[in-house]
């Protein structure tokens, strides 16, 4: 039929419009069909569905070729697909759980079991919740009761899932049906068979090399619907199973998140035929989370099979640290060449050779508990190398306070000062939650300069001063005399010595009273390297003008041996901390280590004025004033 | 669809038998036979030429609704929505001046004369008869009458 030139069919086009063209040129070759160019003949009506299906393939192979990278898919069984080739096990929600202490008050029994699966009740936001335990515990009595100390609860329900082995169905499988099932509290057991009741324990595979072709191990992966399935080895890798054995799969079915912090609880019923029973919390509830995200899977997988299950470098820490705790929001790791950690010096630049630090802010709040600290030591402990230590150390918060003066040009809108002074307050937090918060989030000066223009169109120009201001916790009513360090890690403003040693230099506290005196000390320094201690808002009487010792070059303030016996108020509030602020030799902030950088927005001063130029008064240019970029508030 | 063309259906396939291959064309337009019937010739699936090539295009045109040409949902004639209305003279306007829109826009072989739609009360119905010259065949006015019924 085609008999013209154009004979070749041009299949370069995915579109349906181009596909369309590509068979109409195609059409031109011929001439039985002369109508293909007009939308109401048959011959186009025929195009169309050409081109429809055409398109339609294209694009679902388009979507199949996303699918077949990890990179690019988006369906979480493509993704969990992905990471489990390169043996990467996806997270299941977990559950929160708690340590406690558990009293069986009862003189006349020798021992107590409390069985897997004991309910103690709480409340969390007025809603009832039930926390159980995982595991058949015994314990002897010592005395007039039996106790059970440091017991983890999980919340949920503990329940069973029973498989009878039958390798002649094909479509057997050992599925957690649940889809809120924590597989971290599986336990799996296998039972000979029906009649035959003895039990083996089945642990977790970690490590193929290790294993045996008797060695009792499962492996756990997510399927479809976010299910987790149990299967088991072939015989060779490790032990299988045969038909009549009987599979137990127990594991707690929790409600994820929504019972973090609860801490108080009782037991629902008695234990071991024990009715009275008390029950001591150690650690409120935590780690209750969703199961992984695909983005975290996206990011972890890889680093995952990069590092091989071990923890060697910073990054291979960074990503233990997320999986190993969940709450982790921001991670932190240094080596030991680059830094250490001492409890009475803090963090330092001083190197301490075999260590890692490990610094994680918690979605939960800043600082881990020392429980959660220990926990995460010793899961670590599987995944170190032998002459490597990780030490947990808390992350440390500098405050930056901002004054900012902003001019603006009231022609220009239709808001009065007031309301804009609420924008670039708003503007502040926003950066705050935004660009700061995090580790290594630098504060850089013109950016936030340049967001508080932005704010509105008639903001002409601001003129912002940068304090730091950090926090320390000092120890009441001791006996002793104790010292402090504060470490900025940022130089500090001293441009000559003695720089404004009358009025007080660079450094500013909040009060405090010192052993039996009766009046509220501050501190200052002398711009010479000396902190000083001082008493009187207004006249600043010298007490001791050797308080301590300050590098402006460094950034670190040393507070000698001194024996506070009470605080004042910190931002009128009752406070068990003292703030020490400084004005920094640069406006741009750099956090170092395990610092982390946020805008105290309770200090933050914003203030706007009418510019008199820009508004087109006269005689402005002659009354017109400036606000200083020299001289940062010393004092909060 | 919700759109019969009862008794008319096949209209467009016989009343132009006696033009198709018209000489006085400079240009032929050839279609394929959406009837998909047998030519006994050569056992070939139809082909339509000229006039009722056109005229079946306006009907296609005519019946085709919203969405249904994939990726041009400019491409319709709006008459489906229009036998869902009440059954007026002014509907009737309306739905004529849908039908105009879609052949003035979509088929450049049809210089339209005029289409008249006139309400049939009594079987629910419109009939619809669009006139037009086909651009080849300026001598010949082509009346092409099309019944429009709900079904449902």
């Amino acid at each position: 039929m085609a008999n013209g030139t154009n004979r070749r069919l041009d299949v370069s086009e995915f579109d349906f419009d181009d596909i369309k063209l590509n068979l109409k040129t195609f059409l031109k070759a011929q001439t039985t069909f002369k109508d293909y160019d007009f939308e109401g003949s048959g011959i186009n009506s025929l195009l169309d569905v050409l081109a429809y299906n055409t398109h339609y393939l294209g694009f679902n192979l388009n979507m199949v070729a996303n699918e077949m990278f990890m990179d690019t898919s988006t369906l979480r069984s493509s993704i969990v697909s992905h990471a489990k080739t390169l043996g990467y096990e996806v997270d299941s929600c977990r559950a929160p759980y708690a340590d406690v202490n558990i009293i069986l008050n009862d003189s006349t029994l020798s021992s107590a079991t409390m069985s897997a699966g004991t309910v103690f009740t709480t409340k969390v936001n007025n809603i009832d919740y039930q926390f159980v335990t995982v595991e058949d515990m015994t314990r002897t009595t010592a005395g007039s009761s039996i106790p059970f100390n440091n017991i983890k609860i999980y919340e949920g329900t503990y329940v069973t899932s029973r498989y009878t082995v039958d390798y002649s169905s094909v479509d057997q499988r050992f599925i957690l049906p649940e889809d809120s099932a924590d597989t971290s509290t599986l336990s799996v057991e296998v039972q000979n068979s029906a009649t035959d009741t003895a039990t083996t324990t089945f642990i977790k595979a970690t490590d193929i090399s290790q294993l045996t072709r008797n060695s009792n191990v499962y492996y756990l992966q997510e399927v479809e619907a976010g299910k987790f399935e149990v299967y088991f080895g072939d015989g060779v890798v490790s032990k299988n199973l045969t038909d009549g054995n009987v599979v137990f799969l127990k594991y707690v079915v929790t409600n994820k998140k929504e019972a973090n912090g609860a801490d108080s609880f009782t037991s629902s019923g008695s234990i071991d035929t024990v009715t009275s029973v008390t029950v001591t919390t150690l650690n409120k509830a935590v780690g209750g989370s969703e199961s992984e995200a695909l983005s975290s899977i996206k990011i972890n997988a890889p680093l995952d099979y990069a590092s091989q299950g071990r923890c060697v470098t910073s990054e291979d820490y960074k990503l233990y640290a997320k999986k190993l705790f969940p709450q982790t929001q921001a991670v932190m790791v240094f080596g030991g060449d680059v830094g250490s950690y001492d409890p009475s010096l803090g963090v330092t630049d001083v190197a301490s050779y075999g260590r890692v630090y490990i610094s994680i802010k918690s979605t939960t709040g800043n600082v881990l508990t020392s429980a959660q600290k220990a926990q995460l030591i010793s899961d670590f402990r599987k995944y170190n190398v032998a002459s490597i230590t990780p030490v947990i150390i808390d992350p440390e918060i500098v405050y930056i306070i901002l004054n900012v003066n902003f001019s603006f040009d009231s022609s220009k809108t239709t808001k009065e000062k007031n309301t804009l002074v609420s924008d670039v307050n708003t503007t502040l937090t926003n950066y705050n939650n935004n660009s700061l918060k995090s580790f290594n989030n630098m504060f850089r000066h013109s950016y936030v300069s340049t967001l508080i223009d932005d704010t509105n169109d008639s903001i002409l120009s601001n003129v912002t001063n940068v304090t730091l201001a950090k926090y320390f916790t000092p120890i009441l009513g001791t006996t002793d005399n104790t010292g402090y360090n504060l470490y900025f890690n940022n130089a500090f403003y001293n441009p000559h010595t003695e720089h404004n040693k009358s009025s007080g230099g660079i450094v500013g506290s909040t009060g405090f009273i010192v052993g039996i005196e009766t009046e509220v000390s501050f501190f200052d320094d002398d711009g010479s390297g000396n902190l000083r201690r001082y008493q009187g808002l207004i006249t600043r009487t010298y007490i001791d003008s050797t308080a301590g010792t300050i590098n402006y070059t460094t950034g670190h303030v040393i507070i000698n041996a001194i024996k506070i016996s009470s605080i004042s108020n910190v931002d009128g509030l009752p406070s068990t901390k003292i703030r020490m602020t400084v004005i920094p030799s640069s406006k741009d902030i750099v956090p170092v280590r395990n610092q982390i950088l946020e805008l105290d927005m309770v200090n933050i001063s914003v203030s706007g004025e009418i510019d008199t130029i820009a508004v087109g008064d006269s005689g402005a240019s002659s009354s017109y004033t400036t606000s200083t970029s020299y001289s940062s508030n010393t004092s909060y | 669809m919700a759109i019969t063309e009862s008794l008319r259906n096949n209209d467009a396939y016989t009343d132009a038998q006696g033009q198709n291959k018209s000489s006085r064309s400079a240009q032929i337009y050839s279609d394929l036979d959406l009837f998909f019937g047998m030519n006994n010739s050569d056992k070939d699936v139809n082909i339509i030429y000229d006039v009722q090539a056109v005229k079946r295009s306006v009907r296609n045109l005519v019946l085709t609704n919203q969405y249904e040409k994939p990726f041009h949902p400019e491409i319709y004639s709006g008459v489906r929505g229009m036998l869902f209305e009440l059954m007026t003279p002014t509907t009737a306007v309306i739905l004529a001046r849908q039908v105009e829109d879609v052949i003035e826009n979509f088929e450049p072989r049809a210089r339209l004369v005029g289409v008249r739609a006139s309400p049939n009360l009594d079987q629910n119905s419109y009939e619809v008869s669009v006139e037009f010259y086909i651009v080849n065949a300026p001598s010949e006015l082509v009346e092409l009458t099309l019944a429009l019924e709900r079904i449902r």
